[in-house]
């Protein structure tokens, strides 16, 4: 095995470590923005 | 009831405790949806610092006409020569006084008109201040039910389907994003139906006594139905608009407001009707509320100017309600 290819495999397990230390991937991130909508009022009808 | 909808947009309560702080943000452009009194929007549509637009109504009547309990007022046509405190120089409730002075036959000079902040106005009727209130509820009750106040007149019987606040919106936002508008505009009109047509499910979020947490941690967020509590929609309604964020009141008084009687307050026929906004536009024009830009035919000013009916053609929206 090449040398660069020893390099580049150290570097993805060093990203697959560094994943699994913080839970698995946020799949918040591929969930669509949810939109938010402030409506003012008084406590009055 | 519209907090959450289906197409998980969140629509949050922001709370004021005047008219002037809503108005405030909306011209400051921090605030892009709010209900307001009906000719105050009207003002806000011609003078204000944001273009705005009426989208839908928020409820009909629900306003309430209050004297002291211990006075010998048994008609408007008493009251003359006393003082009514009204929440708004800009409010439909004013509008319903000159309606009245009108009927009765009373001059400028024979009520004075005082303008009042609505949850104050029981108070100053105890102390008073003034001899009549008119005020959207829960502040007519209040004094009913403290025992010193009387009803006068309901909006129902006086100017039936009275209306106080509506739903506006910034042009910024119709143009920005129209389908939030509508999803908003249609979670108010699911919300009405429920109020005053829905059946006994529980909305999401309110939970039976014998099903609720201990833990007071975990029942912060969730509305604790009381055992033997009234399971009927208006009844919920009370216990989840009685919470911090949305009226902060005893929910004993919210109940009572939604029915004693029933048609106290209703939440259907919420449609914009050209007619009923034309005449409030009038009485408007009549008192000077234009007046820093009054109407001309060389500069109108009608209901295609400050109402936007379009989001009302789309309902059917789906509310939160869990399955017995």
């Amino acid at each position: 095995m090449s040398q660069s290819l020893r390099l580049l495999g150290m570097l993805l397990a060093f990203l697959a470590a560094i994943t699994l230390a913080h839970g698995t991937l946020n799949l918040d991130w591929f969930e669509p923005e949810r939109r938010v909508l402030r409506v003012g009022h008084l406590p009055v009808t | 009831m519209t907090e959450h909808s289906s197409r998980g947009t969140q629509f949050l309560s922001k709370k004021y405790t005047s008219w002037p702080a809503i108005t405030d943000d909306i011209n400051g452009g921090t605030l892009d949806a709010a209900f307001l009194l009906a000719p105050l929007a009207m003002v806000m549509a011609r003078e204000g610092g944001a273009p705005v637009k009426i989208v839908h109504l928020g409820h009909r009547d629900g306003t309430t006409m209050v004297v002291r309990a211990d006075s010998p007022y048994r008609s408007f046509a008493d009251l003359r020569g006393t003082r009514v405190a009204v929440p708004h120089r800009y409010s439909n409730q004013r509008i319903l006084i000159e309606r009245l002075k009108d009927q009765y036959g009373f001059t400028d000079q024979d009520i004075t008109i005082i303008d009042y902040a609505p949850p104050e106005m029981p108070a100053g009727l105890e102390t008073g201040q003034f001899e009549s209130y008119i005020v959207g509820e829960p502040f007519g009750a209040k004094a009913e039910l403290d025992g010193f106040g009387r009803v006068l007149y309901y909006t129902k019987d006086i100017w039936p389907d009275f209306i106080s606040c509506v739903l506006v919106v910034t042009e910024r936002l119709i143009d920005s994003d129209p389908g939030l508008v509508a999803e908003l505009v249609a979670g108010i009109t699911a919300s009405g139906l429920w109020l005053d047509q829905g059946d006994e499910r529980l909305m999401a979020g309110v939970v039976p006594e014998e099903q609720a947490p201990a833990d007071e941690l975990a029942r912060a967020d969730l509305v604790v139905l009381p055992d033997g509590h009234d399971r009927a929609p208006r009844m919920q309604a009370a216990l989840i608009a009685a919470r911090e964020n949305y009226f902060n009141q005893d929910p004993e008084l919210l109940e009572f407001v939604l029915s004693q009687p029933p048609d106290r307050v209703k939440y259907t026929n919420l449609l914009l009707a050209e007619e009923e906004m034309e005449e409030i536009q009038g009485y408007a024009e009549r008192l000077g509320f234009f007046s820093k830009r009054p109407v001309t035919p060389q500069d109108p000013f009608g209901f295609d100017d400050y109402c936007d009916p379009r989001f009302e053609r789309q309902t059917g929206r789906e509310l939160p309600l869990q399955e017995k």
